[in-house]
């Protein structure tokens, strides 16, 4: 039998994917942080329910909503939840696919912070930049 | 409380135990002999290392390239049929650099070896003038 934590995160995935805000507003912690790695515009720490969403409509724009996440695996117990994706994006006329793996704190049923690592941090930046 | 881990969680948590002690005779026997170990960024350590000689050898320049400071904290192992993932602190010293980085390592494991293994920090900027 999956983890609850599990069939959290698949939830959470199928929102993302269906833009359903309201499911991610039930899911996260008021106080999520979700951490973008890198050094392009967007990474940094994303501090609160309001920041991250933005953050995610904010990736959608840039990539004129070509950004994409197709869920490979999901693992999770009753502390953390690691999704491994396939991200593709187009943006500026390059366009890229990549393993990432996200890795999320999860209490009481809401997800309190996130990680996410990519397999080619230099490329994501070149794309985002 | 029963809690009933998943037997590759096992097989990883041993894993890792082993690498600490520099146990190469138990890692051996838990990859397998055609183990792929993709080490991301642009440093010379950066790269695929093909079968289990290779990523024993690569284990063995991570220790030598940092003075024997190379250590892994393992946080949390999760695992189930297909995937396992490590979560855990890197840390070393070398040419008077310091690595702290916290790590997740994926890997594919079948009938019971580890086949295939992606490791991913969590700056691979910092990762790679580390490893310069």
């Amino acid at each position: 039998m999956a983890h609850p934590n599990e069939g959290l995160l698949r939830k959470g995935y199928e929102a993302f994917e269906k833009g359903d805000l309201d499911t991610l507003r039930q899911q996260f912690d008021p106080n999520i942080i979700w951490h973008s790695p890198g050094r392009n515009p967007l990474s940094g720490d994303h501090k609160g329910l309001d920041e991250v969403l933005a953050f995610f409509g904010r990736l959608l724009q840039e990539t004129d909503g070509t950004f994409k996440t197709e869920v490979h695996d999901i693992l999770a117990n009753d502390e953390h939840g690691v999704v491994l994706v396939r991200n593709s994006a187009k943006r500026k006329g390059k366009s890229l696919a990549l393993n990432a793996v996200n890795v999320f704190h999860i209490s009481k049923g809401k997800i309190t912070e996130a990680w996410v690592h990519t397999e080619d941090q230099y490329a994501v930046d070149e794309i985002m930049s | 409380m029963t809690h009933h881990t998943h037997p590759n969680e096992d097989l990883l948590r041993k894993g890792y135990e082993a690498f600490q002690k520099a146990d190469l005779d138990t890692l051996r026997q838990l990859f397998d002999a055609n183990i792929v170990f993709h080490t991301p960024g642009r440093s010379p350590i950066s790269g695929d290392q093909k079968g289990v000689d290779e990523v024993l050898g690569f284990f063995g320049r991570l220790v030598q390239e940092t003075g024997g400071t190379f250590k892994i904290e393992v946080h949390d192992i999760l695992a189930n049929d297909e995937h396992g993932v490590a979560l855990f602190r890197a840390t070393g010293k070398r040419k008077g650099k310091t690595l702290d980085q916290n790590t997740v390592n994926v890997f594919h494991v079948r009938n019971g070896k580890v086949t295939e293994a992606w490791g991913h920090p969590e700056d691979l900027y910092a990762a790679d003038e580390f490893w310069s």
